[in-house]
């Protein structure tokens, strides 16, 4: 290889993709997609079909900027945001699960639900349209954790972020704890695999369900929590932007895994991060650095498929 | 003994016939006894939220109906809100039936919007051809969108659900980069050219008689009452229309007797899609003559309800989309008396297909049909999903 | 020594049969005891019900001399039952000693952790306790099905089960993994255990019980001690019924070879080989039928022919024309019609009416279609013709398919496939769950199609159907044919052995590997 050419591919590698600048940007915008990853995985296990992520992301955001307005405190935002999570994922979990609603129905109510109800809300809560910002919202601050950040390179990596930034890391390794050594992570697998090895063996399949469903809707909230509070203090209107289904696709390209998830959403957030950097030069106009995400995801789902397609059966129907 | 002798006993007599019937009417009295009482655990909802505005309820469903067909003008009000609804409910309606869950609709819609537009403002034809044209250009437009998905879907095995959500958020951008560059017709907003007069579809106020005034309700209409007929048609009456019925009553039956699976889907999804595109071009060249950059959102899922609420018939996503429409024109007016958002009619549609759906909740007593939405299957993806309790 | 299980005047009905009709069942303490029958038997449903999974409509159970209740297979698992049934309910991905362990995991830190060196220490002493070597650390997706089944038996034996019931142990197993099996039984009986053994493999009964009770249409036939019995002799109880249906039926003029199997060699769908080799030919104007208990790649064979199933080798020849890969459209247009096995999933569309599901097949031919469009009128008659003619009692055309009665039913997909005037028909268990006059019905049609000059391929289980209509039969076992014979020559007790395995000269089975 000559030369000019490695020092070519130097460059472009130094400047997009190890770079300080970007790796932060990945570090950020990675968040709400790994929470809303481990949304989709804690059900997916579960063997739920959850399409729901999208209006549990806009309900956890509303109510932390709701929170967080009214008692003048993040950490009540937060509060507000995971209690909504709870509840949405429970009256998702009941409709579907006891009262035997079409749970694909089901997710597609709770996401048209849960656009029309925030939107509905910020008109009628805060009289705004379209968007709530207001100096009294507290948002998270960032983070500077001492000595670490004093450390170059690594330091303005790992330091600095908004608290959920490090708490979505804590969870996909909680997540991978719980289903991997505790005994009910073993169930919530068993029933997600194989349901009536589970019930044959005492396991309660149904309150695993709802656990799971409800689990799910916390770890939406909390990626609402990130767009509303960790980067801007704001609501938008319809500020989840497809990242509930983002989430779907990481799960998948990410096996399942929480580490997966953790990886896929990186790599989203890279790839997101790249593409603005090339807005920010003008190389690539705004618009289609915005479809990035979901052209990822299509890729992304094409890419894994035919990697299973190895395996499959074929019937005759030509 | 019994049936050898029996070749030729004819069907059941009358008596048996008459119950028959009877169990039909007690079915389809079940099944409008569920969906008004949806709508009235809605209302009740929807009440409450009324009363935490201090707005008297009845008041306010009062005003909802006066706004909806209380004049000549909510009348018209009420057309114009509901035809883009009608294509998209019915492009739902399609898909679902099919045993597709074609959420792209949305983003369909769209894509056929700024293709007609294109057609619209940048050819010069006899208003014969070019009517024609737009139309047809914004079907395939929208088919086209609907095609990556479906593909990713037959061939891939990968959900529907997924790939159709991504396009429409693609769709978006798309639009917006178009008309904010190469479509651009002003330099200070993103919006195309006015479409020739040629492409128009004209409103109601426009036309001899001044019906409908105050209103932009156009005569799209009657290109969406036709696609009811030309589908309810298809449906009932052609080959394609049986294996698109049998496919999502049961597509493991429907392989079995030899129907060819992978052109029924694809053919139903690109029809959706292009019914879908086709709506979206009416409502651009009926009452805004050009595309303005997100100039609305929403017509795709409501339509996903309205096939939902009108339990995926024909007539039934007709019915569904006018009366949704003619709620959304209630609500404008109730924006202005009550100062209630207009989302709140989103909710109560909402929370009525979150009834009706919920078949146990209404199983309390009775007995068991198991009837939910019976043909609607989803694509197994090998490992088991739960579906209920 | 009261009898470990006494099981006395059970009774129990699913909707439209009778599964067990006062049954008398008992086992001794430290036995293997048999429990053989035809599929449909009930013997599946009684173990059912003593492992807890179904309530008995009348009787009682006894365990030790006293009465019990079972109302799930929790109180089952805590009495010391403990079941294996025929599909395995283990998880894939997990360990062996994760699934053996699974929902009665050792905990530690509170409760709040599994203690998984705990988990791995009480399955490898409980494997060396009772002789069953596994490895706990392996996934039990990775293991050959007869280790699979080792882990079934210890989820059993970690739950302290003293009576084991194995449904249909050796249905996936290699004969070597068999004899390891056996092994297994033997020295769990030294140790005090009890073994509860359904079959319909006459040869292991004789070889591995202490006593055998034979069950036949929900009642017991009659217990034996194995030292005192014979296969042919529990055949006959097994099969032999009062003939109550023979069939008029002219003599057989049969012509050309209408489907021809060459070497038909087919997968499942655990992607083993159900169809090991398979050659026949069946001609037209005859009915060649399959007996075989299910399981014998009968399924298999069927959907490979019809074309829902690609064969792996082999060579499907119909009126000289190779259809092995075609669509199956291509192959019904080619002339071959089918009832299926599962009528309530292939046969029908339940939600559809009785007019739709009665054009399925040719509703885009003249004259119900013309080009793009159909001819309801056309549709409406020949549907109208078709219930009348198959005597389908159904208030209309237009009524979903899914409020008929079973018989009904295959009226309906009768009446669809033979109007296609087929020159292959090939029928899978067509009379399962049908009353006595439904039958009669079947079989006259299958008579008359064969009159008709079509082949007739006829698959059941029920081998006083097959021998009553067939003019040959052959006889499926583990994927192969092991014998066929005219039918005017074959016997019950002779089918019944080849059924069973068992041709002159000691075992058939010469099964190559099955795990690839």
């Amino acid at each position: 290889m000559d030369s000019e050419l490695l020092g070519r591919i130097l460059d472009v590698l130094s400047r997009y993709v190890f770079n300080v600048a970007n790796l932060q940007g990945m570090l950020r915008l990675s968040t709400p997609v790994v929470l809303a990853g481990l949304c989709a995985l804690i059900t997916d296990r579960a063997g739920i079909l959850n399409i729901a992520g999208e209006g549990m992301i806009l309900f956890g955001a509303w109510f932390a900027v709701a929170g967080s307005f009214f008692f003048h405190s993040a950490l009540v935002g937060v509060a507000a945001a995971i209690l909504s999570g709870l509840v949405v994922g429970g009256l998702f979990a009941l409709f579907s699960l006891k009262f035997r609603a079409h749970i694909i129905i089901m997710g597609i109510a709770i996401n048209i639900f849960g656009n029309a109800a925030t939107i509905f809300l910020t008109r009628a809560v805060f009289k705004q349209a379209g968007a709530f910002a207001d100096p009294r919202i507290v948002g998270l601050g960032p983070i500077h954790i001492p000595i670490l950040k004093d450390i170059p390179i690594l330091g303005p990596l790992l330091s600095g972020y908004t608290a959920i930034v490090y708490l979505s890391w804590i969870l996909v390794a909680l997540t991978f704890v719980f289903l991997y050594r505790t005994p009910w992570g073993f169930h919530l697998r068993a029933v997600g695999e194989h349901p009536e090895a589970a019930a044959t063996l005492g396991i309660n399949v149904q309150a695993i369900r709802f656990g799971a469903v409800m689990a799910s809707g916390v770890f939406a909230a909390l990626a609402g929590v990130y767009l509303s509070l960790g980067h801007l203090q704001m609501f938008t209107e319809q500020m989840a932007a497809g990242r509930g289904f983002i989430g779907m696709a990481v799960n998948t390209f990410g096996a399942g895994e929480p580490v997966g998830v953790l990886l896929s959403s990186f790599l989203f957030g890279l790839v997101d991060t790249i593409g603005w950097r090339l807005q920010g030069e003008r190389i690539m106009p705004v618009y289609f650095v915005s479809m990035v995400p979901y052209i990822t995801t299509l890729v992304a789902l094409t890419i894994y498929t035919v990697r299973q397609q190895r395996r499959r059966k074929v019937i005759a129907s030509r | 003994m019994s049936s050898l002798g029996g070749l030729n006993t004819p069907l059941q007599p009358k008596a048996a016939r008459g119950d028959e019937l009877r169990r039909k009417l007690r079915g389809a009295f079940q099944r409008s006894i569920r969906i008004i009482l949806s709508i009235l655990a809605s209302m009740v909802v929807g009440s409450l939220v009324m009363l935490w505005y201090k707005q008297n309820p009845i008041q306010v469903y009062t005003w909802l109906f006066q706004g909806a067909f209380g004049s000549q003008r909510a009348i018209f009000i009420s057309l114009q809100r509901a035809t883009p609804l009608i294509f998209t409910a019915l492009a739902s309606m399609l898909a679902f039936r099919t045993g597709v869950f074609n959420v792209g609709v949305e983003g369909q819609f769209f894509i056929g919007a700024i293709a007609g537009t294109f057609v619209g403002y940048a050819f010069r034809l006899p208003a014969i051809i070019h009517l024609p044209l737009v139309l047809l250009v914004s079907f395939l437009a929208g088919a086209a969108w609907a095609y990556i998905p479906t593909i990713m879907r037959q061939k891939l095995g990968v959900s529907e659900i997924i790939t159709t959500i991504m396009t429409n958020y693609i769709a978006t951008f798309l639009i917006s980069y178009l008309t904010n560059y190469p479509m651009r017709g002003t330099p200070t907003t993103p919006e195309t050219p006015f479409i020739q007069p040629t492409a128009k579809l004209a409103q109601f106020v426009e036309l001899p008689g001044g019906l409908g005034k105050g209103s932009q309700a156009h005569v799209g209409i009657f290109i969406a009452i036709a696609l009811v007929l030309v589908l309810w048609f298809i449906l009932k009456y052609t080959t394609i229309g049986y294996e698109w019925r049998m496919a999502g009553m049961s597509s493991r039956f429907s392989q079995f007797a030899g129907i060819n699976m992978d052109r029924v889907f694809i053919l139903g999804m690109l029809v959706s899609g292009g019914i879908a595109g086709l709506g979206g071009a009416v409502e651009i060249i009926g009452v805004w003559r050009k595309y303005k950059d997100l100039f609305a959102t929403g017509f795709g899922f409501r339509g996903n309800l309205a096939a939902l609420l009108g339990r995926n018939t024909v007539f039934g996503s007709f019915i569904a989309a006018l009366f949704y429409g003619s709620m959304e024109a209630g609500a404008l007016g109730l924006e202005w008396s009550a100062g209630l958002p207009r989302q709140l009619i989103d909710i109560a549609v909402g929370l009525i297909v979150f009834f009706m759906a919920a078949e146990g909740m209404w199983d309390f007593v009775a007995t068991r049909k198991g009837w939910s939405l019976s043909g609607l299957l989803r694509r197994s993806s090998g490992k088991p999903q739960a579906q209920g309790g | 020594m009261p009898p470990a299980v006494e099981m006395l005047g059970i009774r129990k009905t699913f909707p439209g049969v009778v599964a067990n009709k006062d049954v008398n069942f008992t086992v001794e303490k430290g036995e293997i005891h048999a429990l053989v029958g035809e599929n449909g038997a009930g013997k599946t449903t009684l173990m059912n019900i003593l492992y807890g999974l179904h309530q008995p409509d009348a009787g009682t159970i006894r365990l030790w001399g006293k009465p019990v209740e079972i109302r799930h297979n929790a109180d089952a698992i805590r009495l010391g039952i403990g079941m294996v049934h025929q599909s395995f309910k283990l998880v894939p991905s997990f360990t062996v000693a994760e699934n053996i362990t699974l929902g009665a995991e050792p905990r530690r830190a509170m409760g709040l952790f599994v203690d998984r060196q705990a988990v791995l220490r009480s399955v490898t002493e409980l494997s060396k306790r009772f002789g069953l070597q596994v490895d706990p650390t392996a996934r039990i997706r990775d293991l050959p099905v007869g280790v699979q089944q080792r882990v079934e038996i210890l989820k059993t034996l970690y739950r302290s089960a003293d009576i084991l019931i194995l449904d249909e142990p050796t249905a996936v197993l290699t004969p070597q993994e068999t004899d390891d099996l056996f092994g297994v039984i033997r020295s769990l009986v030294a140790g005090g255990k009890t073994v509860i053994f359904i079959t319909h493999k006459l040869r292991e009964v004789m070889e591995i019980s202490d006593r055998v009770t034979v069950m036949r249409d929900g009642q017991v036939v009659g217990t034996k001690d194995t030292k005192d019995t014979n296969p042919a002799e529990l055949a006959r109880m097994m099969v032999g019924r009062e003939v109550l249906l023979r069939v008029k039926k002219g003599e057989a003029h049969p012509g050309e070879p209408v489907l021809r199997l060459e070497d038909l060699r087919v997968r499942d769908d655990r992607n083993l080989l159900a169809v090991r080799g398979i050659s026949l030919e069946v001609r037209s104007g005859e009915i060649l039928g399959i007996a075989g208990v299910e399981g014998n790649g009968q399924r298999e064979l069927v959907e490979s022919i019809i074309g829902l199933r690609i064969p792996e080798a082999g060579k499907i020849i119909l009126n000289g024309q190779d259809v092995t890969t075609r669509s199956i459209r291509q192959r019904r247009e080619q002339g071959i019609s089918c009832v299926p096995e599962d009528r309530l999933v292939r046969g029908l569309a339940l939600p559809a009416t009785l007019e739709e599901n009665l054009i399925a097949t040719f509703y885009f031919k003249p004259p119900m279609a013309h080009g793009p469009l159909l001819n309801l009128q056309a549709t409406g008659d020949f549907a109208r013709q078709a219930i009348k003619t198959f005597d389908v009692r159904a208030v209309s055309k237009d009524v979903p398919a899914a409020t008929l009665s079973g018989g009904n039913m295959q009226k309906v997909v009768l009446a669809r496939e033979m109007s296609a005037n087929p020159s292959l028909l090939v029928v899978a268990q067509p009379t399962r769950g049908l009353d006595i006059g439904s039958i009669e019905f079947v079989h006259q049609r299958i008579i008359d199609a064969r009159d008709r000059g079509a082949a007739v391929l006829l698959v059941s289980a029920e081998l006083e159907e097959v021998m009553s209509l067939s003019d040959r039969i052959a006889v499926l076992y583990e994927g192969q044919i092991v014998g066929t014979i005219d039918a005017a020559q074959a016997t019950e007790q002779g089918l019944g052995l080849w059924m069973a395995g068992i041709t002159d000269g000691g075992s058939v089975s010469s099964k190559e590997a099955t795990h690839v």
